[in-house]
Formats: structure tokens, sequence, C-alpha cells
């Protein structure tokens, strides 16, 4: 990994296990998470399937502090959300619906702001950049503005913005949406990369082409509720939706 | 790398180097697409020159430039506010700003630099404008450029805080004026005061000083109030 402008003195351990205990989130009356408890673990992609409006969204906007729950506890190895935000902060990578990009700015002056805004020096910032463009294949659109490349493209820096800090659990709301053949079989290799490196992998998606034989944990949510979980490595594509079906 | 093995995990880099970075990238993207300069001048300049023609026959006072100046830079600074936190939700990049280790206090402080450079620039378009139409002079054009550059740094200050939480809100177009102006009153008023005092010769910049000082205490009361908010303002419900 790139060396940091602030080397931390006291290296965090790593959180393996992500425990989410009674977790409900209410809007206004209306639950959109009603009770959801389940171990996410790491080294285990696990897949979060469920109907619309079953609070997939909310669940993702949760693990990624981004929201916080009505009551519950969300565990981060020992770490509670409700107590310990900043701690959490840049060991989350997030690819959800919108790219979290700036439109008029390049995919290498995206990725490099974001690196130098998790901690990176200037010089491997842009040794970082560099190689996480060469691997989701964008080196030769690298100085066109976010704007002017497609969905695929698009997705493609959208990863590598999600990966380049090296986050402990990664966060994927439909990452396939719109990918070509190609960007598909890019992101299946990197999921599996991140999941075989240690990572915590939760991806949303309907897409179970594409999830066939990736995960090893399936979590479906039905109103609120996780109403299924099965723990099975390696399911194809068809078993993957059998499962989901008799959930629901 | 093993899941047990500890990992040099990201800390939060400097403050200074969030903000400069934040307001670099404001500044990029401001370069490419030169929105808010652009409608923050062109709106600018056709207040000045209205009013310009409107007090022809009133008398063109430095009381009148000075109100004049003071009307002139927070509505345009509300268009530039409001259109520098918009780019933040177009792509949901504030969720990204929100995820990385950067403190708030320091995405603030970069937020709160980008709208005091952008108003700024307009300001350099704005100010010879209103002088050369009203045939002024300022007394102390030194003094003169504190009064902006504080006038400037309290809008962009308490604009900064509430265009930040009211990114999501569909109502914001409307909600962050009305939330804006009331507080930034005294800021207004004490600029307009001290500018009068400024273009009306140089017996007056003593009382000059005054105003400028009630708007150093000013940006001083609501920067450190801001820095303190920012944070549970932006924080997730």
């Amino acid at each position: 990994m790139a060396q940091r402008v602030n080397p931390p003195t006291t290296e965090p351990v790593p959180f393996t296990e992500l425990r989410l205990r009674e977790v409900r989130k209410v809007f206004g009356r209306r639950p959109a998470l009603a009770g959801v408890s389940c171990d996410f673990r790491a080294g285990e992609l696990a897949l979060l399937m469920g109907p619309n409006g079953a609070g997939k969204s909310t669940l993702l906007a949760i693990l990624s502090t981004l929201s916080r729950p009505s009551s519950g506890q969300v565990l981060f190895g020992e770490l509670d959300h409700a107590r310990a935000e900043a701690e959490l902060r840049g060991r989350i990578g997030l690819l959800a619906h919108a790219p979290l990009l700036y439109r008029q700015l390049s995919s290498r002056e995206n990725l490099l702001f974001f690196a130098r805004l998790y901690g990176f020096a200037a010089a491997p910032a842009e040794a970082a950049v560099g190689a996480w463009l060469a691997r989701v294949g964008m080196v030769a659109e690298a100085d066109k503005p976010v704007q002017a490349l497609s969905r695929g493209m698009t997705q493609r820096v959208a990863l590598a913005r999600a990966l380049l800090p090296d986050p402990e659990l990664l966060l994927l709301d439909e990452p396939f949406t719109g990918l070509d053949r190609e960007a598909i079989e890019l992101l299946q290799v990197e999921l599996r990369a991140a999941s075989e490196a240690g990572k915590i992998v939760i991806v949303v998606s309907h897409d179970l082409e594409a999830m066939s034989g990736l995960p090893g944990h399936l979590a479906v949510l039905r109103r609120g509720k996780l109403v299924a979980e099965h723990r099975e490595p390696g399911l194809p594509a068809a078993a993957l939706l059998e499962r989901y079906r008799a959930a629901l | 790398m093993p899941p047990s093995e500890p990992r040099p995990s990201p800390r939060a880099p400097s403050v200074l180097g969030v903000v400069l970075q934040i307001a670099r990238k404001d500044l990029l993207v401001e370069w490419r697409s030169r929105e808010i300069l652009y409608t923050m001048s062109f709106f600018a300049v056709l207040v000045v020159v209205i009013f310009s023609f409107a007090f022809v026959g009133e008398g063109k006072s430095g009381a009148v430039a000075g109100g004049i100046l003071w009307v002139v830079i927070p509505f345009a600074g509300v268009l530039g506010l409001g259109r520098a936190f918009d780019r933040e939700r177009d792509g949901d990049t504030h969720q990204a700003l929100l995820l990385s280790p950067a403190s708030r206090a320091a995405i603030y402080l970069g937020k709160l630099l980008g709208v005091f450079i952008f108003i700024s620039l307009s300001e350099l378009v704005v100010v010879p404008l209103l002088l050369l139409l009203f045939s002024l002079r300022a007394s102390s054009p030194s003094l003169l450029g504190g009064l902006l550059l504080l006038g400037t740094l309290g809008f962009a200050a308490v604009g900064s805080l509430f265009a930040a939480p009211l990114m999501q809100s569909r109502s914001r177009d409307v909600l962050l004026p009305v939330l804006l102006f009331p507080i930034i009153t005294p800021l207004v008023v004490a600029g307009a005061k001290g500018t009068a005092a400024l273009l009306a010769g140089p017996g007056e910049l003593a009382g000059a000083m005054v105003w400028l000082k009630l708007m150093a205490a000013f940006d001083l009361v609501f920067v450190a109030l801001s820095l303190w908010a920012f944070g549970p303002l932006t924080r997730a419900e």
C-alpha cells in the first residue's frame, strides 16, 4: 500500500466481522427496517436480495455510516456504529447508484482528489491512481472528464474510487447495472479479489447471472425483515434464484 | 492481506491539506464550467448599472453606493453559494466527502474557502464599476478591502454552514436565503455603513474602523460557531 501523509502510530486492528442486532430504521411512521439481525464475515462475499422497498438500500446506507439506525446495534468488529463513526470513516468503500464522482473533472483528477482526502501523500497518490486506472482499464480515458464517459466507464472509475483507500468493508448497490460484458467480468474479478483479500464484501444485486458462483452468503430481505439466510459458497445463478424465490 | 494482520488503516489527513484540496477542486470545477463566476458577476453588474441609472436624479452619494454594494454582495453571493453546494449533490459527491477520514471541520473550511474566492473574484469586477459609475473614491482603499474581505468571509462562513445540510432539501433554494439573510443582517449593515464612511471622505476613517471591528467580531463568532456546528448539522440521521 502507498505511504500516507500521517502514518498511524498505533495501527487499528481490522474488523473481521460485521454484526447487526435488531436494527430498525423508521422514516416518519413507516418502518424501512423492522429488526434485522445478521452477521457478515471477512472473506465471505455476501449477496443481499429482496423486492423493491425491502430495505436493502437503507441497510447499505446504515452500514456505510451515511445513515443511523433508529434502534438496534451495528458492530464493526468491536466498534459500535453509534459511538465510533469517526474511527470508521475511511475504512468503508461504497459503490452506490450515483458514481460519487465530479462530472467536470477527469477520472485521474477525481481519483487523485480522493486519494489526497484519504491521506495519501502526493507521489504515492499519483502512483496508486496510476495503478488503479490501469487495473480498471481506464488509462486511455483517464484524462477525459467523467461527464464524457459511458455508464460502464464511469462505473469502472467509481469502483477504483471505492477500492483506492483499501477499505475493510466494501458495499455495492446494483453494481452491474448498465455494464457491458467486459466491465461485468472486471467487476467480478475485483469482487473476488476483495473477498479473498479478507474484506467484508456486501453486494445488493438482482443480476444473478453476474453474481453466479460469487457469493458465499445469501441474505434475503422482505418488508424490512431478514426472511432467509444461506451460507453456501459458489452457488450458480439458478440455485440463487431458487433460494430467493423460496424465501419470498 | 489476511484479515487478522494489522493494516495501515486510513488516517485523517491534515486539516490544511483537506481545506486546500477541496478549495482547489472547487476552483478547478469552476474553471471548467465558469457557471458561478459568470452568473454572479452578470447579476451583480446588472444590479449596479440599474441602480446607477435609478439614482441619477437623487444624487450619487457614498451612502447610496455603500448600500447598493452590500445589497449586491449577499444576493449575488447566494447564487454562487447555492451552485457550489449543488455540485456536491449532482453526483452525490458529498457522500464521498463524508465517507472519507477528513474531519468535518476541514470539509467545512474547504467549502468556505472556495465560496470566499468566488465571491471575492466577482467583487473585483463590481467594486471598481460601482466607484466608476458613482464617480466616487475610497479615502482608504486598504480599509475598503478589509471591509470587503471581512464581509465576504462572514457571508461565506454562515452560508456554507446552512448550504451543506440543506443540500438534500427540495426547498433549498427558498430556505437558504430565508435562513441566511436574517443572520447576516448585522454584517450587511456594518458593511454598508463602513463603506459609506470610507466614501464620504478622510474625516470618516475612524467611523469606518468601528464597523470594521464589528465585522471582525461577527466573523470570529460565526466561524467558531460554524466549525462546531457543521459536524452535527451534516451528521447522518
